[in-house]
């Protein structure tokens, strides 16, 4: 898929236009602000140091370009030409290429209005192109409107990994959902 | 060096941290791990450039303290490894580990050895969960229950091998209380 390929437009919960597409260069300055305000937020989210401009053009490189490469997927959605969410599809390597990694995040204030829902939607279908058949995620185990979601999406709790995850200085469960995609 | 010891028919095995030197048995532990179809993650063989990089890029993770790796060797050459990567910010004292031996020198407890080293040199980078992933069907399974591991989860159908599906096994060790 190539960067900056608009995939389709919907209408959010409450009212606003969504743009779904895949992310492009000049996305650089908006992501770089919204994983440091999802850092400063103490989002449930692994990352928990802010990146730097060179840090974050090294991760988009590498994104573009696998992205490019039809080894990864990336969905964006868009409201008033801002960068509101993102939501990530990576194929495992070798033998597990049919498994792919999901990785979602919405930003404050557009959160709870279904954005994440279509992303996801729309990263399965891409996903399924690149041949994945099984989606699996990590989620904090106390995140319960997360979990919610991703139940409604047809996710399944898998297992957790007992006190694998810091967070505000105590440690919790890491929690793994599986999500077969069918073939039809 | 972390320590030695003897295998039952008398052999000196040899743990030690990595070295830039291991570079081409570790290549050599790799293609042949790849050549017998052995139940790992990866399934192509590599060349000595890609071994290159990988192993330039596993130097410098141990020099970071980011990845921690045991080699055993016998008579001067490498013949098995094991690995843990920790993972990224909030879940950074967690690790994934995998272990290779190479095949003429299985069964004879190296695997075990490595392993419990492994999980004293993690400590010291501040690891306190291990993690790991299996083939349902590989006897290794065992031994990773044997060690102290115990399944959290499993993925159906989570890996392709030779014709069909096996079940991917996640498996965790909890190495600090």
């Amino acid at each position: 898929m190539k960067a900056g390929t608009f995939l389709r437009r919907f209408t959010a919960r409450d009212g606003r236009e969504v743009i779904l597409r895949t992310p492009r260069w000049e996305d650089l300055d908006d992501m770089l602000e919204f994983i440091n305000g999802l850092v400063d937020e103490d989002a449930m989210i692994a990352a928990d140091k802010k990146q730097t401009r060179g840090s974050e053009t090294d991760w988009l490189a590498r994104n573009l370009t696998n992205l490019e490469k039809g080894v990864h997927v990336a969905v964006v959605a868009e409201v008033d030409g801002r960068m509101v969410g993102s939501c990530e599809v990576d194929p495992r390597p070798g033998r597990m290429s049919h498994v792919g990694s999901l990785g979602i995040s919405v930003r404050d204030g557009y959160r709870d209005v279904g954005i994440g829902q279509e992303l996801m939607r729309e990263a399965e279908a891409q996903a399924k192109s690149l041949g994945v058949e099984l989606l699996i995620l990590e989620v904090f185990s106390i995140n319960d409107r997360a979990i919610h979601v991703y139940e409604k999406m047809g996710f399944r709790r898998m297992g957790s990994i007992p006190r694998g995850v810091r967070y505000k200085g105590e440690r919790i469960d890491s929690l793994c959902m599986l999500k077969e995609l069918c073939s039809s | 060096m972390f320590r030695t010891f003897k295998l039952r028919d008398g052999t000196d095995i040899l743990l030690r941290a990595l070295r830039w030197g291991d570079l081409d048995d570790l290549l050599e532990l790799h293609n042949e791990l790849i050549d017998e179809e052995a139940m790992i993650g990866g399934e192509k063989k590599m060349t000595r450039d890609e071994q290159l990089d990988r192993h330039a890029e596993l130097m410098k993770e141990v020099e970071g303290g980011r990845s921690v790796v045991i080699v055993a060797e016998i008579d001067g050459k490498a013949v098995g490894q094991t690995n843990a990567r920790k993972r990224g910010g909030r879940l950074g004292h967690t690790a994934g580990l995998g272990v290779f031996v190479r095949r003429m020198w299985r069964g004879r407890g190296i695997g075990s050895e490595l392993m419990m080293e492994l999980e004293a040199q993690a400590r010291k980078i501040g690891v306190e969960v291990l993690f790991l992933e299996v083939y349902s069907v590989s006897p290794a399974v065992e031994l990773y229950r044997r060690l102290g591991y115990a399944e959290y989860g499993r993925l159906p159908g989570g890996i392709k091998y030779r014709v069909g599906y096996v079940d991917a096994v996640s498996m965790y060790k909890r190495i600090v209380e």
